[in-house]
Order: C-alpha cells, then structure tokens, then sequence
C-alpha cells in the first residue's frame, strides 16, 4: 500500500497528544482500543486504515506508532489504559536509566546520541514494513528535554537516513503566558527550532500560548486541562491527514497536501485554525454554520493556534499560501462564493511576488464520529506572522544568554563542554529563518540575499 | 376419394366443365404437397374468411373441426361452397350469359382458389408450430410466390368485358330496355346502349344517340354510380391478396362487403324491374341516395390507389377523411368503419411491437423498421439503428406518439437480450386482456393510447428497472467516475508511482502485460478494492494522442480542425500519452456505456492523467527542492526563482485540477445522480443525461475549446519541460549554474506568458459567454491580484 506515514511521539507532551491522536484514528475508521474493527466498520466507507495503520496476523488493526520516552510516567498512563493492546509493544520505548531528561535539550540530544541504535532499529523496521513509506511524522514540545533534545537528534539524523522521505512534525511551542517551570526553555527552544528550520520538511506549530487562550475564550473552560488542550490538537491532526485518509480527487498524498503550501523549502512553519471550535460537553449552540461562515471564521486570527500580534505589527504580514480542508455537507459553488467574498473584502494580505490563493480541499470524513456541524473547516496556513514566535524564542534566548544564566547543565554536556557556539549557531539560524520570512512580505522577496556569513 | 368424387362431378356438370374429376384431385394433390410458405397468421386469415363469409360463426366451427385428412377437409371446403346457394346461383347464371365465349373452367379455377385459401389456412397451423426465427423467411416468400389473381382472372371483378354486342338495334329503345340497360351498366356489365369507356378513370360511358334525349340526362346521373362502383371494385380487386399490404386488403375486405350490398341493392331494383317495369324516373331516384356515399369512398380508394399508398399511409388518408366528414351520419359510420377494419391488420402488427417488442411486417408497410442488426460489439450503432420510424407510414392518428410507440418495442427487444430470469415476465400483459382498438377521438375511455401508454410505462419501466436494480446500474457509473474521473485518488498516486517506469517509455516499447499487470495491482489494493465492477476496468494504449481523439470524435468546426491535428504530432507517445482505461461490457451495461459515451469518458480519463502526472513531477521536484535547505546559498536568487516558478507550475495544476474535479465534474455528477434518481424515466432519457454530463464536463474541462486547450496544453509541457530539466541536473551533478539561472528564467518567461495568454483567452470568452464556469480558475489563479495587472494592460491596448 502507498503513501504510508510512521508517527514518532517523543516524550511527555509528545506521547500525550499521540495518544489523543491515536484514540481520535480509532474513532474514525471504527476500530476499537483493541485495534479490532467494529462490527458497524466492516463494510468499509472508502476510507484507508492504512495510511496510519497496519494490519497484523489476526487483522487487527496496529498503527504505525513509536513511542520514546526517556522517563515512564507517561508511557505507562498508555500502556495501562484501555487503549494498551492497540500499539505494538516492540514500538514502545522507555530508557532503562528512566531519569528523563531533565528538562535539559542537551541531557535529551546526548542521550537520543546513546539510544540511537535501538530507537532506528525499531524505526527502520517499520519503515520496512510499508510498500511505499511516505514520511514521518513527529510529535513533540519543543520546550521540554526529551521531545527537544532527543527530538531533535532523531530529526537529524532521520533526514540523513530518509532523505526522499517527509519529515513532518506537531510541535507544542510553549505557553508565553505562564512562567514556566523550565527555566532553561528559551535554550531549549532554541536549539529545536534549528533542527525544525533545516531537518523537517513541515511544521505544524501548536502553540500552546494559543491553544490555551483558545481553550478559555472560545470553549469556556476556565482552567484547561492537558487533555482537554490535546483533544483540540488531535483534532487538527486527524482532520489534517483526513485527505489522505479518505482519498477523493486531490490531496491524496502528503506531498501533494503540503507541497503547494511550502513554495521555499526554508518557510515551511505552517500554522493551523480550526472551527466550529465544541468540547464534549457544550452542544452545538452556534447558528447554522456555512461554507462562508467556516471560511470567514477560519481567517479569524482569534481562532489561529498560534498567537501572534498581527494588528499591532508594523510589518505588513501576509499569507504565503492557504489550505482549507473543508468537511461535510458542501457544493463547491458556494465555496467559489466564500472565495469571492473574502476577496471582495479585501482582508486577507497575500505575498505579492507570486501568485497564492485560498485553496481549498473538499474532505469526507468519518460516518463513525458524529458531529454537531453541517460543515467544520481546517486552516494550514503559511503566515509570515509566525516569525513573531521565532522572534519571541530568540528574545528571550538573548536575555539569558546575556546573563549567561542556567549555562551550567549544558556545559556538563559533552556538545557544550568547549564551547557554546551551536547556540550561536542556532541562534543565527532561528535568527535567518526570522529574517526569510520578513523578506517574504516584501516583494522583494526573490532579489534578496540572505546572510551568507552562516550557512 | 369416392365421398370426394361426387360433389365434384357435380360441381364440373354444375359448371359445365371439361375438366375431368381426376385432374383436379391431381391438381388438388399437387396444392396439397406444394410447399409455398405462407405469410398469413392463422388468426389473420381467419378473420379475412370470416369477412369473406356470410355465415361466421359457422365457418369458423368448420375451420376449426377440419382434421388433418386432406380429402375429407377439400371434401367439406367444396361443399360448403356448394352449399352456398347464392353464389352458386350467381355463378350458373354467369355461365349461361357468358356460355358461348367464356369456357367454365375460368370458374373452376375460381373455385380452386377458394380452396387453396382455405388450405393456406391450415398450413398456417402447422407452421405456427414451428420456430419464430423463420418467420423473417416466411413473411419474405409470400408475396413473390403468390401469382397475382388478378392479372390471370381478369373478368373476376365483372369489369366491363369486352363483348362484341351481337345485335344494335339503331331503333330508339324503349324505356324498359334503357333500365335493363342501365342495370347491366351498374352491374359491370356492358348495355346494348351505353358502352363503357374503359380507359378513363373514372369511367366514362358512351350513350347511345337514340336514346331519347329527355332520358340521357338522367341516365347519365344515375351511371355516376357505376363509375364510382367500378373505382371501388377495382380497387378491390386490386387489394383482394395482401402484395399492397394488410391494410389495403381490409379496407378491400371491408369495401367488398359493401359493394356486395350494391349489388343486393341492384338485384332488388332488378326484381322490382322484372315485376313492375321500373320507370328510368324512379330508378334515378332510388339511386339517388346511393350516388353521394358510392362517390365519397371512390374518391378515397382511387387517392388510395392513384398514391400507391399503402400502410399507415392509407389509414391516413382514411382517419383523415372521418375527421373531415361530419354531415351524413350513414356516411361518417360507413368511414368509421372502413378505417376500423382497416386498422386491424396494423394494430395487430403494433401489439406485437408494443407488447412483445417483435416486428411483423411481412408486406413492408408498418410504421416500424427493423434494420436486421445483430448485437455485436457496437451496441451503440445497434440501439439507434436496428428499429427506427418509418414517418411515411406513421398513421396521423399516431403521429404524436411514434416516438413511444419506437421506445416501447425497443425497450422490450433490449429486455430480451437481458439475462436475467423470468423473461416470460417480460411481455406486457394489460390487467383487462386489452386490444388496440381504432377510435376516432382520443378523448375515448376504451383507447388504443391508454394501452398503448401503458405499454410503453411497462417496457420502459422494465428495463430502466432491470438496469438500476438487476444490473446496478449506479453503482456501475460510480465504479466509471471512480476510475475513468479519478474520483478513487490514491489509485491514481499508486498507479503512477508503480508504472512510473513503464509510463516513462515510449509506448511501442511498453511491455504490455507488464503494464497490464501493474494496473491490476492498483486495482486491487487501493481502497476501490472494494468496488465490485473494478474487474470490468480494462487497460487500453491508444495510438492517437488526446488531441486527435477529441478531434476524431466531436468533429469540430474545421477552422478549428488544424489546432487539434497540428499542435501534437502523432509520432510516438510516451506511455503516459497513450495509457487509457477500458471498460468492458456485457449488453444490456453495454447499451448505457457505448462506444461514444466510453471514449468521451476516456478524454476526461487521459486528460486529468496528464495533469495528474505532471502534478506529481512537479511534486519531485519539491521533494528535491527540501533537500537544498541545508546547503549553504539554497536561498540564492536563482535557486529562489526556480523554487518561485515551481510554485507557480503546482497552483496552476493544482488549481485547475480542483476546478476540474470539484467545480466541474463532481457538480455536475450531482446533477447527473440526482437526475437519474428523480426525472429519467427510461433508458433514453438516461442516455441523454449521460451525454449532457459528460458534455458539459468536456466543455468546462476544456476539451471542447480548442483555444483554451492548446493554452493549457502548452503550459502543462512547459511544466514538464521544466521539471524535466530540473530532474536531469541533479543527475548530472554538474554545476551549470549560469546555464542554470539562464535556463529558468527562459522557462519563467514562457510560463508567464503563457499563463497571461491562458487567463486573457478565459477572460474573453467569460465575457462572451456567461454561464462559463471557467472564469472561476482564472478568479483562483489570480486571487492574489498577480496576474491582474498584466492581464488588463494588453486589454486597454486591445479594446483602444
């Protein structure tokens, strides 16, 4: 079978939001925590189980899942819940030291260094198993140690062994509201976010900052938990890979859905936003939802998952490209419609030296999963705003850098021992990465020089 | 023999015959082994008997008790015409008039005759026994094999003789010999005074000059009724066998009934004659009343005859002529009754078209033609063309309705060809055992439309039913969309991944069953594995490219002929140019997907494989692309431009990729489904829905607008030109980078040009043509307004 695709979740953020990710697969294509199918899934709706997953001996369904973790707090929430039969368990791995990481990039890129032959082994074994692999897809925070550090080793070294392969990523960036308890964050986020510039081939930011105010004002839910956060970002995975799960005229392959949306290989942070936004408990008390409404909606920045100031900017952001999967009950006339007016209103700021337009992929989705809308839409987009978080990452970075704060973990490192110049690496590479996507919303953009002193 | 021999020796004494008893059992013998194949049902010639007869009921109980002994059978024949006292009477009294120069064997023969009809009736039994796929053979044979009566007998229709009159009596005649004569004129006979004028039409008569002038104007009055009586005996005469078809041998059954109550009119002014001696002033007047009626159907019959009409076209004329008479109600009855018989041959013909779906039509005069097709390989020539209508012999009654009365047969000749159980079920069987009857105005509650309405519901019903529910149908036409529309898209990513080699070569050097077989594989694993009719998807190498078939098959205008012929030569085809689905059909799917409607789907099918494969290039390319992230200058200029025109390319496949499947054909495939769920009623219907579909679905995708697809063409081989070269250089690893730079912006150039003249020409023609959807891609390619400029400045320029 083609175009399969091999999630990677890593660490404690990671394994939650693949676990939600996973249980959101199962619902849709009916198969139960066991991984057998459901006596009303049998007939098959024309929908492809095995994209994500694969069949075994006695045809239940496994999916495509490698867990990694470097402490077993989470992993064994998994494995003792009702859903621990469905992963393979030669897929799941914990590292026998347990400690974790620490919190600590380094602590997780050294010791992703050490665990490297294992973890590939059950990586390239399940690259094997599929006809024609079509990518990875990784599941990480970029804050923590584990998900960065040993992420981030993982990522390079997958692009050096899967050159042909997509290399995507679900990365939580961290809540900018909250003062967190990982006071070597910035370090931490920086050093990921190189790796996310040069080894991955997509990223889709979850921004925490967001999801969390999204959570409060939209759902009204005053203190959102873990899982309540991970349900809303399982949704845009499922409803992101919906196309290839459910394959009708176009998207059907991942380069295919994510190739238009990446014009330069560099500009390939893609933010998302999702609505009807409802949580289990809250019925659907919004008016009858349009193809124009969920349009309109969806270029809202309050229901972007990523947050940024674009009304307070001085820079005139703008979109690279757009992608709307639009799910059920729609006729591609009024979306030609939604086009027209959104276009008409003259809101939505596009790059000016290329052609881009609000494409748009017309989804089924799962007859399993009722829902409460007629049409529900996702939005990837490639916004230049999304330097604004980079910029935030690089800011804070620059404060402790400057105090030369919290250095000491990292010196104990062997990648930091001499020196510290991979974070001022990184940080000309973040800093690049920054620069590209201001250039982007000048129409410039195709004269201009990056600056050739790094890389 | 011997219970044979005297009746017959009666007979020859009767008719004073030379003939002697042994020649005509040996004659009678000869009939009885000839085996002249006969055209007439039993039913049919029945009913023509039963015309003939004055007596029915009876001779219907004699046809029936007559056993397969011939000799006993000729043996009751020839009595019962014994039996038949009148016309014996009438013919010995022939005899003696006519003694010295006609020999009695004429009658003899005559009498033959009637047996022979009457055996023909029996060797119809026989033959109904045998197979119906003779019937072609037999209904072919009739008319040649049988002699003409009417030509050998020719003093049957008592059509003024000539007789050389024995003695003229220049002597001025009496009253009474004038009505003697007068009654011999009306009669067919020639008259001492008046002689007929044969040659005219009508007939003319000569009177005498001494015939005193104050009766020749009546006499002339009154012989207006012999001219029209002999019109109608003619024509009689003229029909008395079926070679001017059923019909006008009804209509002459029917007018010899008439013409034999003439004559009982005749005969009595006769008797009245020989009693009283009738004054020429009376017989005028008694006449008088006959002269008007006799005139009306001479006039029709000699239309009839003069226009060698025939068929639907006499009950026509005859339909025509009742509407038309509304004075004289003996008239309008004797009209009524006259296109009621008449009627019958051909509705039996329609009865069995509309209820059975069979064609019979032995005299060539039905309103149906059958063109003796078989149901080979090109269902499509076979269902337009194996039954058509016939206009010319479409009764006007009918006319509105010829094209049920066509679909109705059609539809129950298409059921047969059907496997399916209970075909028996198949005939239209009416609740109250219906028959066609004639009737004047639609309007009627006992109506020949209401059957034949019901009929064409029942057929038309049967076999849309048939096709949706015992052939699924939809679910067919889901399977053509998945497939030949690239609705199943993973199918299309797998198959081009898997059969990327293959594709690549020019198609002479495809290893056909190597492709074959790959193709089988995507069939099988992708979720369409799922579809039922996936095995019916056959792979096909077509040797004309795209262009050429569109161009072959819709026959465009020819000054646009040469944009389709010149702008790809047919030399060889990559494999990716010549790859196209098949389906294969059984009948009656096969009458639903012919030729025309497979290969208009194939040019969809072949066009959206091109674009899909070019898509998927430019995809490589992107893939490539990823790889230049690390290296150091991969945002150089040049690498930024070359990134910037794949952008470009990929939106404008893309993009017109989704107008194509979303805009185009996915909503008219709504229209199309829905139609079929909610409005067509038969199969022609959803033919027509068919084509329409995929009509619009041609014209929206392009294909019928040569302008519009060679732009679009061009841009696509610019694309693969492009990604050709891009895949090429990071083969060769050779840096060629000013090659390079120079080469994409080459190609940049080109691009844009192209794609400005593409959205211009779209501009145009939305302008010139509203409902156009294609504007909606030029509104997607342009969102962003870059395009707008460059599109709107040559306009000014233009429109200046």
């Amino acid at each position: 079978m083609p175009c399969e695709m091999i999630t990677v979740q890593l660490g404690q953020c990671g394994n939650q939001i693949g676990f939600e990710f996973w249980k959101k697969l199962c619902a849709e294509h009916g198969i139960n925590p066991e991984g057998v199918l459901e006596p009303f899934a049998t007939e098959g709706v024309g929908d492809r189980k095995d994209v994500f997953f694969y069949q075994a001996d006695d045809n239940h369904y496994v999916p495509r899942a490698v867990l990694l973790d470097l402490e077993p707090r989470v992993i064994h929430s998994i494995m003792s819940s009702n859903y621990s039969k469905l992963y393979n368990p030669e897929n799941v791995y914990l590292s026998k030291h347990g400690g974790g990481a620490g919190n600590n990039w380094a602590s997780g890129f050294s010791q992703g260094e050490r665990l490297q032959e294992e973890v590939f082994d059950i990586l390239d074994r399940e690259a094997e198993g599929g006809d024609s692999l079509q990518g990875f897809v990784l599941c990480h925070s970029i804050a923590g140690g584990t998900g960065s550090g040993m992420g981030s080793y993982i990522l390079e070294h997958l692009t050096d062994r899967y050159p042909k392969k997509i290399i995507e990523t679900y990365s939580v960036f961290p809540n900018q509201d909250e003062i967190s308890d990982v006071v070597v964050q910035p370090y931490n986020s920086l050093l990921t976010l190189k790796r996310l510039a040069q080894s991955a081939d997509c990223v889709v930011v979850l921004d925490n900052t967001a999801l969390n105010r999204i959570a409060t004002d939209r759902l009204h839910i005053e203190n959102p938990s873990f899982a309540q956060i991970n349900s809303l970002v399982s949704t845009i995975m499922s409803v992101s890979t919906a196309t290839l799960r459910y394959p009708s005229y176009m998207n059907n392959d991942l380069v295919g859905l994510i190739g238009p949306l990446i014009p330069s290989p560099r500009l390939h942070f893609l933010m998302t936003g999702y609505t009807p936004l409802t949580t289990d408990h809250e019925d659907a008390n919004i008016r009858k939802t349009t193809v124009f409404d969920v349009m309109r909606r969806l270029l809202q920045p309050k229901n972007m998952m990523v947050s940024t100031a674009q009304e307070r900017s001085t820079i005139p952001h703008c979109y690279l490209s757009i992608l709307n999967i639009i799910q059920g009950d729609v006729d591609p006339a009024q979306v030609y419609k939604s086009l027209q007016r959104i276009r008409e209103r003259k809101t939505v700021n596009f790059i000016n030296w290329g052609p881009s337009s609000i494409q748009v992929a017309l989804s089924k989705k799962s007859p399993y999963v009722p829902t409460a809308h007629r049409v529900s839409g996702l939005m990837l987009a490639n916004h230049t705003s999304i330097s604004q978080l980079f910029q935030r990452v690089l800011d804070q970075y620059d404060k402790l850098r400057h105090r030369e704060a919290f250095l000491d973990q990292f010196r104990k490192q062997n990648m930091f021992k001499d020196d510290l110049c991979e974070m001022d690496d990184s940080r000309a590479v973040v800093q690049n990465l920054v620069d590209e996507y201001l250039e982007a919303t000048k129409d410039t953009y195709l004269q201009w020089q990056p600056n050739n002193s790094i890389n | 023999m011997d219970r044979a021999r005297i009746p017959i020796e009666e007979l020859i004494t009767c008719f004073k015959s030379t003939t002697t008893v042994e020649d005509i059992f040996d004659k009678l013998e000869g009939w009885n082994r000839n085996d002249v194949q006969l055209e007439h049902s039993k039913d049919y010639t029945l009913q023509k008997l039963l015309l003939h007869s004055e007596n029915p009921i009876e001779l219907k109980e004699k046809v029936q008790s007559i056993d397969h002994k011939i000799l006993s059978k000729f043996m009751e024949l020839i009595q019962e015409v014994r039996e038949d006292k009148k016309l014996t009477t009438f013919l010995e009294k022939r005899t003696k008039e006519y003694e010295r120069e006609i020999s009695c064997s004429e009658f003899t023969q005559h009498y033959k005759n009637e047996v022979e009809k009457k055996n023909e009736f029996q060797k119809q039994r026989q033959m109904k026994k045998e197979t119906k796929d003779k019937k072609l053979v037999l209904k072919k044979s009739v008319c040649n094999q049988l002699p003409l009566w009417k030509n050998i007998r020719k003093y049957q229709a008592l059509d003024y003789f000539n007789i050389p009159v024995s003695s003229f009596n220049t002597i001025s005649p009496e009253e009474c010999v004038l009505v003697d004569d007068i009654l011999s004129c009306l009669q067919g006979f020639h008259g001492k005074f008046i002689t007929p004028n044969k040659l005219n039409t009508p007939i003319t008569f000569n009177i005498h000059t001494s015939i005193d002038p104050q009766y020749k104007c009546l006499v002339s009055k009154i012989l207006r009724l012999a001219s029209a009586y002999t019109i109608i005996c003619r024509y009689c005469e003229e029909n008395r066998q079926s070679h001017n078809g059923y019909v006008n041998q009804a209509l002459a059954c029917y007018l010899s009934k008439f013409i034999r109550d003439y004559l009982n009119f005749i005969i009595s002014l006769e008797n009245q004659h020989k009693s009283e001696n009738l004054s020429i002033q009376s017989l005028s007047f008694a006449t008088q009343a006959h002269v008007y009626k006799m005139e009306y159907v001479a006039r029709i019959v000699s239309t009839i005859m003069l226009e060698n009409k025939k068929g639907g076209q006499s009950l026509s004329i005859l339909h025509e002529e009742v509407i038309q008479c509304y004075i004289d109600n003996s008239l309008k009855k004797l009209l009524g009754g006259m296109v009621e018989v008449s009627t019958i041959p051909f509705f039996q013909s329609l009865e069995k078209w509309i209820f059975k779906g069979q064609v019979f039509d032995p005299c060539d005069e039905f309103m149906i033609k059958c063109g003796h097709l078989v149901l080979s390989d090109d269902t499509e020539k076979y269902w337009n063309r194996c039954y058509t209508v016939r206009n010319e012999f479409v009764p006007s009654y009918l006319e509105k309705f010829k094209e049920i009365i066509l679909r109705t047969g059609k539809y129950l000749n298409a059921l047969y060809h059907c496997n399916i159980p209970n075909k028996s079920n198949l005939v239209y069987k009416s609740t109250s055992d219906e028959k066609l009857i004639y009737s004047l105005w639609c309007s009627d509650a006992t109506n020949y439309l209401k059957t034949i309405n019901s009929a064409y519901m029942f057929a038309s019903n049967s076999l849309l039913n048939v096709l949706l529910n015992d052939y699924d149908l939809m679910n067919r036409l889901k399977s053509i969309k998945r497939y030949f529309l690239l609705e199943q898209g993973d199918f299309v990513v797998h198959l081009l991944d898997v059969c990327d080699e293959e594709l690549k070569k020019p198609t002479d050097d495809i290893v056909y069953n190597r492709l074959e077989s790959l193709l089988d594989i995507c069939l099988r694993v992708n979720v369409g594995c799922v579809d039922q009719y996936k095995d019916d998807i056959k792979m096909e190498l077509k040797k004309d490219p795209l262009s050429f078939q569109i161009f072959k098959i819709l026959a465009i205008q020819t000054e646009k002929e040469k944009d389709y012929t010149i702008f790809q030569p047919a030399s060889t085809l990559l494999g990716i140019q010549s790859f196209c689905l098949g389906l294969t059909t059984q009948w009656p799917v096969s009458l639903i997907f012919n030729e025309t409607v497979i290969s208009n789907y194939q040019m969809l099918f072949r066009l959206l494989l091109l674009f899909k494969s070019v898509e998927r290039q430019l995809l490589k390319i992107w893939l490539c692309d990823k790889q230049l992230k690390k290296i150091p200058n991969s945002s150089a200029i040049t690498y930024k431009k070359a990134f910037n025109l794949r952008q470009n390319m990929l939106l404008f496949v893309q993009n017109l990729e989704y107008y194509m499947f979303e805009e185009v054909i996915e909503t008219q495939w709504q229209t199309f489904t829905s139609a079929i769920q909610y409005n067509v009623k038969n199969v022609d219907e959803l033919l027509d829905e068919q084509q329409k579909f995929l009509n619009l679905c041609l014209k929206n995708c392009m294909v019928t607008n040569p302008d519009l697809m060679k732009r679009s063409r061009y841009l696509l081989e610019l694309c693969t030109e492009f990604s050709d070269f891009i895949l090429d250089l990071s083969k060769s690893h050779l840096n060629l980078k000013i090659d390079f730079k120079k080469q994409i912006q080459i190609l940049e150039n080109k691009f844009t040009a192209a794609m400005i003249d593409l959205l211009k020409c779209i501009r145009k023609m939305s302008r010139l043509d509203s409902g156009n959807i294609i504007y909606n891609f030029l509104y997607r390619m342009d969102f962003n307004g870059m395009y707008t400029e460059q599109i709107n400045k040559d306009d000014t320029v233009l429109y200046t």
